[in-house]
């Protein structure tokens, strides 16, 4: 990989920040630092942008420390540990490799930032499965579009540019832009721009299941004696039905992370939904997600362990239970004794846990106390190559180096740290 | 390092050796000649009265890619209960019908089996299925690329492109997914189903392209042909499961027009639909078709009883089959204008007279298709049965009496709609050595693998010559891996990393400012990080790349 | 003889995993063979007499001790035989029970009697989320056996039950009975919000109107079933705090629903 010149333009550039896989960035690299120079969106924009001497050392206890002391002082904090925490997990494939590895030789336990919105997927397709697509499909296929819970565009930007304002797709028999409908959750501020026929049926986002379960008995006529359902005309779902039974390709579009805490009652019933529209006409779901590498740790542990986070490895070999082990919650009862914590997307500090952090973050993270160890770390695609999942989880994207940083990856620190278990203190 | 395997019982039929007694020298990964009496042996293991073989090579295996991970995600019930604990030497993980990356590698390796090839790796998942093989130890892996459903190449078909374009697109494809075949589902029929089509015929015209299925086929077995790829198609025929569907399937050997064509997990394609029940083995007309062409070979997919879990792109057949789930739950995908997956955990009943009839049906395949290099021993893994079955599979072909005495235990009307009861006979081991060795390597294009000559990677396998042939195959007494040994009497003693096999035929780089056209335009990954580069499969230095010679490109 | 007693040496700090520990896989084993049983304390197997002081030698019956709120899985699995938790049990109590009998006098957390499938089951203080609920890795939440709780139970009460029933003194909280498929709730206090969303069949049995049913019920009216006072007076029988239940209240208002799924399922709410 050559060493990032005094001015570098990159084309087709991955951005790795939301999740929808956007690969079509240009980005320059200089002197004055990394920035996107086109098909960027606020939060590509703000997560490329980098100082051009980015020069951060580990730290311990707030203090700047070498890399060996700083590795030595975290093996002794872990070694020491009796119910470690691999938390956070926002990195690449490599990344996740690192962390299963020391996570397994440490009998830690295992959770992504993201882990309640994953297992609310995750709940879904191993009590009953689902019929999806991905975002080519959707892009050349779909008629009908329905957002469910509200906007997703605030958290994925060029959502509607690249799915929805197509104008192209591949079948004739496809409308240049598919019909949107948003159903529960609040009207999205700004419609976008082109579709002329979007629909908007508010309701609470805790609602949203019982909204889909009165809409699917209406797809399957059968009658409902409510004249309304969580504030939406019955006679609004009923159109919605017919709509629905016939459009040729109908997508039901969620963000897990956008729903409440029984959203995954409310994406079975949209899965239900789904496949009950299947059985006459084509439809699919598709659920988004991806930030902060929340599909890509998943993915890695479910080819390494045959589960999905989060994990635990007390016994020696992997094991799911998603209730006792989500990060979150083995903090808040003070079950977990170390944690390691990694964000090496977005600048975010470990959560507030009154227990010795080895923190693997993006430099200029502001912690409310430092971390016993801090480390900063290389961001993929921007310091250094590697692999994440998009949103659909089927496309796995090559991410570059873009400029020469000093900075270890993840995988780098976990893998030193491994190495250094078992060596007493320091 | 040099090794001498002295005095076993040598099974090589790529060299026409059956049972005979030689020496075997080891060194640098390879096998070599007789170093002459002067050479420093320096590890001498004797093998008198054992068995020995080359790796065996499973040539369609379901390990890596999407479809097995959603498989895992929906089966956390399949797992609990076959935990595999880390050692100082190898890593944690679990099974059963889709063992993790690491468990998969372990127990293949434990088997005896040095390479594993992915079946269906769908182009935009090639990645992320490179990535599970980079996971996935002790084996050479390799993956068959996915085509006939995808946009790109139906729409070729529709304007009607010359075959060279094809030959390009087929290529490219090979190279860009870093494949070592190509393989076919459902032709047509995935994409069918994406237009909410429920059946494709091999005759049908499909929905929007208007291509048919035949016509599929023909420009894709001529492709490999012409680009002069060892492996011929690899076809997951029309109609999987329905019976009757014998007739796709012979239609399908035809729309070969000759070339040759490798039909996959046959068992699930040889149904006809006599009987009470509307549903027959037609499994000895396949088998003489099979007979009459040899430009015909096939993997059997056997079914197994017991729970496992299918995984295949074929979402219009497995949308089908949702209804025989078990657990009840299922999953269907449609992914990137390419193909799909369909995931429907299965538990194959002996009590059932359909599953029954299936077992049987596989059996048939195995006993009556006369030429043993163009039947493949397979599962289908975790189709038909998870890959651990093998060796009582290998028992069942070996051991009539056995057989006889399985086929006492499954449901009455199927024992009676089989011939396989009828059926006296019974697979040698050199027999066995074709299935699971010599014949994979030779239909792969693999030149130093599946024989033990002079040359070869020393991937070589030695058993206890037990009577109880699924106990030997089951716990091989060692295991060579690249002239290391790395499994002692079932034991991981030592942990290899295979290297990848891929073919790289030629082509014009012109299709690529087409395709890189096609995917600005349409798709919403860009050509350049489409295609996946070798050093992705180097990394971390456990991965290497092996591309195989292709013949020369004659279209 | 007496009960074998495993009193918790001191608040633990991380989670206490006791699954496996059942009188009927105690049963035959020597004292010293029990201490020596691994259990999983945070990332650490460790034996249990280092976590609990063992007494009493008739594991038939189990008495456990101390701060056992953060001791999980107690129970689970469990075939025959007793168990008494003198205080606070920790999540999954009773899971994937077949048969025998827990008691909690104090309160139990989340997942209790989830995947059981026979035995009883009485909690004195209130259940957390999810009693009776589907766990990771199983397809069905309680599947037989019976549940008393004389407090409140939390959220999720009985998602995808299959069988058994679940008595509640107290309320319970939202979506109770959620994607049920068989099996008898009754709520004897408040049932929360969409209550019996996702029923395909079974009985919600409710002393009081739920806080919300989902539109997707239908009322099919009042029902005289007679059925009911034979089920309320087989209740007094289960456990005393059911003695006050008038076997004469025998009329109800009927839902009917999931027809989101096209569920026959019923909530029936006393009048």
């Amino acid at each position: 990989m050559s060493e990032a010149r005094p001015s570098q333009r990159h084309v087709n550039v991955v951005c790795p920040f939301c999740g929808l896989g956007c690969d079509d960035l240009e980005i320059a690299s200089d002197a004055r630092g990394v920035r996107v120079e086109a098909n960027g969106c606020p939060i590509s924009v703000s997560a490329f942008a980098r100082a051009a001497a980015e020069t951060a050392a580990p730290t311990i206890g707030g203090a700047p420390a070498a890399f060996a002391d700083a590795v030595a002082r975290a093996a002794d904090i872990l070694d020491r540990a009796r119910a470690p925490l691999l938390a956070g997990l926002g990195t690449d494939v490599a990344g996740m490799r690192a962390a299963l590895a020391l996570a397994e030789r440490l009998g830690a336990a295992l959770d992504h930032m993201n882990g309640a919105a994953l297992q609310r997927n995750a709940k879904v397709l191993r009590e009953t499965g689902w019929v999806t697509t991905t975002l080519s499909e959707v892009r050349n296929r779909a008629d009908v579009v329905v957002l469910l819970g509200g906007d997703v565009a605030a958290r994925f930007p060029r959502f509607y540019e690249r799915l929805i304002e197509r104008r192209d797709p591949l079948f004739p028999d496809t409308p240049a832009t598919p019909e949107l409908v948003f159903l529960g959750g609040a009207a999205p501020r700004d419609l976008p721009a082109s579709p002329s026929a979007a629909h908007v049926l508010p309701c609470a986002t805790d609602a949203l299941g019982e909204v889909l379960n009165a809409l699917r008995a209406l797809v399957g006529n059968r009658a409902l004696q409510a004249s309304a359902v969580a504030g939406i005309e019955r006679e609004a779902l009923r159109a919605l039905a017919e709509r629905l039974t016939g459009a040729r390709y109908a997508v039901f579009v969620w963000a897990a992370g956008l729903l409440d805490a029984h959203g995954d009652l409310a994406i079975d019933a949209a899965a239900q939904l789904v496949k009950e529209l299947n059985r006459t006409t084509r439809a699919a779901g598709l659920p988004l997600a991806g930030r902060n590498g929340d599909l890509t740790a998943n993915q890695v542990a479910l080819w390494q362990t045959g589960y999905p986070l989060p994990l635990r490895f007390a016994r020696g070999f992997p094991e799911h239970d998603p209730y006792r082990d989500s990060a979150e919650r083995l903090l808040a009862r003070g079950a977990a004794d170390a944690l390691v914590w990694i964000s090496a997307f977005e600048p975010l500090p470990p959560p507030a846990a009154d227990i010795p952090t080895v923190a693997l973050v993006r430099p200029g993270t502001q912690f409310a106390a430092p971390p016993a160890v801090g480390f900063p770390v290389a961001t993929p695609g921007v310091d250094h190559a590697g692999h994440v999942f998009r949103c659909d989880n089927v496309v796995a994207l090559p991410l570059r180096r873009l400029r020469a940083a000093e900075l270890p990856s993840v995988a780098e620190v976990l893998d030193a740290i491994a190495a250094r278990l078992g060596a007493g203190s320091c | 390092m040099l090794i001498r395997l002295a005095r076993g019982t040598v099974y090589d039929p790529a060299r026409g050796l059956d049972g005979v007694r030689r020496d075997i020298y080891v060194r640098d990964g390879r096998i070599v000649a007789d170093p002459g009496p002067g050479a420093t042996i320096d590890r001498d293991i004797d093998l008198d009265g054992a068995v020995v073989m080359a790796g065996a090579i499973d040539l369609h295996t379901h390990i890596a890619g999407g479809k097995l991970n959603l498989a895992r995600a929906m089966l956390p019930e399949d797992h609990r209960h076959d935990p595999l604990a880390r050692t100082g030497r190898t890593r944690s993980g679990t099974g059963h019908a889709v063992p993790s990356t690491f468990a998969t590698g372990y127990r293949y390796a434990q088997m005896g089996y040095t390479a594993c090839f992915e079946p269906a790796i769908v182009p935009a998942n090639a990645r992320h299925a490179h990535l599970e093989m980079g996971d996935t130890p002790m084996v050479d892996k390799g993956g068959y690329a996915l085509l006939g459903s995808d946009d790109f190449l139906l729409g070729l078909l529709a304007e009607g492109a010359e075959q060279p374009v094809i030959n390009d697109y087929v290529a490219w494809t090979l190279a860009a997914t870093q494949c070592i075949g190509i393989k076919v589902v459902n032709p047509g029929g995935i994409s069918a189903f994406k237009f909410n089509a429920r059946r494709l015929d091999l005759d049908e015209a499909s929905p929007h392209y208007g291509v048919t299925p035949r016509r599929v086929i023909a420009a894709l077995t001529r492709a490999l042909e012409e680009l002069g790829v060892p492996h011929p198609l690899h076809v997951h025929t029309s109609n999987l499961g329905v019976p009757g569907n014998i007739a796709s399937t012979l239609a399908t050997m035809d729309a070969a027009e000759g070339r040759r064509i490798h039909l996959t997990h046959a068992q699930f394609h040889s149904y006809g639909t006599e009987g009470e029940r509307g549903f027959s083995s037609a499994a000895a007309r396949l088998a003489e078709a099979v007979n009459a062409h040899p430009n015909v070979s096939i993997d059997v997919g056997q079914i197994m009883f017991g729970q496992t879990v299918t995984a295949s792109a074929d979402t219009m057949r497995q949308y089908a089959n949702r209804r025989h789930a078990h657990p009840k739950k299922w999953l269907c995908m449609d992914i990137e204008c390419e193909a799909g997956c369909g995931v429907v955990p299965f538990r194959y009943r002996d009590r059932n007279f359909v599953n029954a009839l299936q077992w049987a049906i596989g059996l048939e395949l195995f006993l009556l298709v006369k030429d043993p290099w163009r039947v493949f021993l397979t599962t289908d893994h975790p189709n038909g049965a998870p890959f651990h079955t093998y060796p009582q599979l290998i028992r069942l072909l070996m051991d009539r009496g056995y057989r006889r005495r399985a086929l006492e235990a499954i449901h009455p009307d199927a024992q009676k709609a089989s011939v396989v009861g009828a059926l006296e006979r019974e697979y040698s081991l050199y027999e066995i050595a074709i299935l699971t060795r010599a014949g994979p390597a030779r239909i792969l294009g693999l030149t130093d693998r599946g024989h033990l000559g002079e040359g070869a990677r020393a991937d070589i396998t030695v058993y206890d010559d037990h009577p109880d042939r699924e106990r030997m195959f089951r716990t091989p007494r060692y295991v060579f891996k690249d002239g290391r040994l790395v499994v002692e009497n079932g034991e991981i003693v030592d942990v290899a990393w295979g290297a990848t096999h891929v073919v790289r035929p030629e082509y014009d780089r012109s299709i690529e400012r087409r395709l890189a056209a096609y995917f600005e335009r349409y798709r919403t990954v860009r050509l350049p990080n489409f295609a996946i580069a070798d050093d992705e499969i180097a990394a971390d230095g456990r991965g290497r790349l092996i591309v195989e010679p292709c013949g020369r490109r004659s279209a | 003889m007496s009960a074998l007693v495993l009193e918790l040496r001191g608040p633990a700090p991380e989670r206490v995993d006791l699954r496996g520990v059942t009188p009927d896989r105690l049963e035959g084993l020597s004292a010293r063979a029990i201490g020596a049983i691994e259990v999983v304390a945070g990332a650490r197997r460790v034996p249990l007499e280092r976590l609990f002081a063992i007494s009493g030698d008739a594991p038939g019956e189990l008495v456990l001790r101390g701060a056992t709120a953060c001791v999980d899985g107690i129970g689970a699995g469990m075939r025959t035989g007793r168990i008494v938790v003198e205080g606070d049990a920790g999540d999954h109590v009773a899971q994937d029970m077949r048969g025998g009998e827990i008691v909690v006098r104090g309160n139990a957390g989340a997942y209790a009697a989830s995947g059981m499938r026979g035995g009883v089951l009485r909690i004195a203080g209130n259940a957390g989320d999810f009693l009776g609920a589907v766990h990771a890795g199983a397809r069905y939440g309680l599947r037989g056996g019976t549940v008393i709780v004389h407090g409140s139970a939390g959220e999720r009460v009985g998602e995808r039950q299959r069988r058994g029933q679940i008595l509640i003194r107290g309320d319970a909280g939202d979506w109770l009975g959620a994607r049920m498929v068989a099996g008898t709730v009754m709520v004897l206090g408040r049932a929360g919000r969409f209550a019996g969303f996702g029923m395909r069949r079974g009985s919600l049995l409710l002393a009081q109107p739920p806080a919300s049913l989902p539109g997707s019920f239908n009322e099919s009216g009042r029902h005289h079933l007679s059925f009911l006072s034979l089920y309320l007076r087989s209740l007094h029988a289960l456990d005393p705090a059911f003695a006050a239940l008038d076997p004469a209240r025998t009329t109800v208002r009927r839902f009917v629903g999931d027809r989101g799924c096209n569920g026959k399922g019923e909530v029936l709410v006393w009048l």
